[in-house]
């Protein structure tokens, strides 16, 4: 049993697949290199940069930038953690309605549900809410087997962590694991379709559920964090635009629109100021002074609430 | 010397450990260097004296896109991994 010490102290690995995609990445290009003497193999890879500068429509993007896209993404566990410290209180009635299983009938709504009761399972799980874990397990169960990809998820195992609040550490991390093998079987796969609604669903539903608690709480630091999902809104735009051409993203890219058309009007300011680096035990840490501040106002949140309410309404119904 | 690149939001408030894995362990070959939006470098694993950290710990306070970028010091190519954890 670990000791609050020992727990606090835990790394919370949050990217497993960010870890193992990096390690065949890394690998396959050394291996480019040394096979091909030094020269670099993606020279005509248009950056993320590049991309998010142009209209994403005339753009075909690759399979390359769509996996970095998800990659770069915050996973369940990170965005309820960042929550957490900013001190928002857990509310069950902002769950995503279990029975809402029901309405996803196409692989395409039961990847976003998916992705949407993941964050809900993040959220219960930092929170320790346990008595909450196996019903949200089972939701996530009928919606992975469905998509072929609930051989992934150790239900069992988690079902008896659950059932042991100790255990909690190892159960948070085991779910982000299970997810991310999900998610990198689905990339493998060329499945990245799937993974892009996942981690969309994911996104909105914490963004969803910090909205609607600083409509209660008016935290300050969450209003923060809300203004500065513009950048995530753009990168998934991105992400999604790839398959446009099918009805069912190019509805979730035209909702998504109308989040980038409300983060136009966002400014995000940011200040350089060099970090503090120091050696602590044989380790670099770099404590960063730089600031990053958007201007988004209340009445901003407010607005954007109602249209973040709306779009993820449309997505846990009849979308 | 060659590299690699990818990216990642952090968050402000959050503690981020990046850790360097590389084929031949202790050989301290595998430098990491983290980047912020404007690409202005933020920290790098290069130790002035040779050889590099492992272990690189970021404590965000400015929420954005970051950039990392993997070389390997005095060989064409290496082989490596590169973990990114965040402290709960």
């Amino acid at each position: 049993m670990a000791s609050k010490n020992n727990k606090e102290m835990d790394l919370k690995i949050t990217k497993y697949t960010f870890m193992k995609i990096k390690t065949v990445l890394l690998i396959v290009f050394a291996l480019c290199l040394s096979a091909c003497g030094g020269s670099k193999s993606d020279n005509n890879k248009l950056s993320i940069d590049t991309l998010l500068a142009e209209e994403s429509a005339d753009l075909e993007i690759s399979e390359e930038s769509i996996a970095e896209i998800i990659e770069s993404i915050p996973s369940p566990i990170e965005i309820a953690s960042i929550l957490e410290h900013n001190g928002i209180e857990f509310k069950e009635e902002f769950l995503n309605d279990l029975d809402n299983t029901q309405i996803y009938t196409t692989d395409m709504s039961k990847a976003l549900g998916l992705g949407i009761y993941s964050a809900d399972m993040g959220y219960i799980n930092i929170y320790e809410k346990t008595y909450l874990t196996i019903n949200y397990l089972s939701a996530i169960q009928r919606l992975a087997d469905d998509i072929d990809i609930g051989q992934f998820f150790d239900f069992a195992t988690i079902k008896r962590m659950a059932s042991n609040s100790s255990k909690m550490d190892s159960l948070i991390y085991l779910t982000t694991v299970n997810f991310n093998n999900m998610d990198t079987y689905l990339r493998t796969k060329k499945r990245s379709n799937m993974s892009i609604l996942m981690v969309t669903g994911t996104w909105l539903e914490g963004l969803y559920i910090a909205l609607q608690n600083y409509m209660v709480q008016n935290n300050v630091e969450t209003m923060e964090w809300i203004g500065h999902q513009k950048v995530i809104v753009d990168q998934l735009i991105l992400g999604l635009s790839a398959y446009s051409n099918d009805e069912y993203f190019k509805n979730l890219v035209t909702d998504l629109n109308k989040l980038k058309d409300f983060y136009a009007n966002i400014t995000i300011t940011y200040e350089y100021h060099e970090p503090e680096a120091m050696e602590v035990d044989g380790r670099l840490v770099i404590v960063d002074k730089s600031t990053s501040k958007s201007n988004i106002t209340h009445e901003q949140i407010v607005e954007v609430a109602g249209l973040v309410k709306e779009v993820r309404n449309d997505l846990v119904s009849n979308y | 010397m060659e590299k690699s690149e990818f990216f990642y939001v952090f968050s402000e408030g959050s503690e981020y450990m990046i850790i360097a894995c590389e084929e031949n362990q202790g050989n301290g070959n595998m430098v990491i260097s983290l980047y912020d939006r404007e690409e202005r470098l933020i920290a790098t694993t290069s130790k002035e004296n040779g050889g590099a950290y492992s272990e690189l710990k970021f404590i965000c306070s400015s929420t954005g896109l970051y950039y990392l970028k993997v070389k390997f010091n005095d060989s064409k190519s290496g082989c490596g991994m590169c973990m990114l954890g965040v402290k709960k």
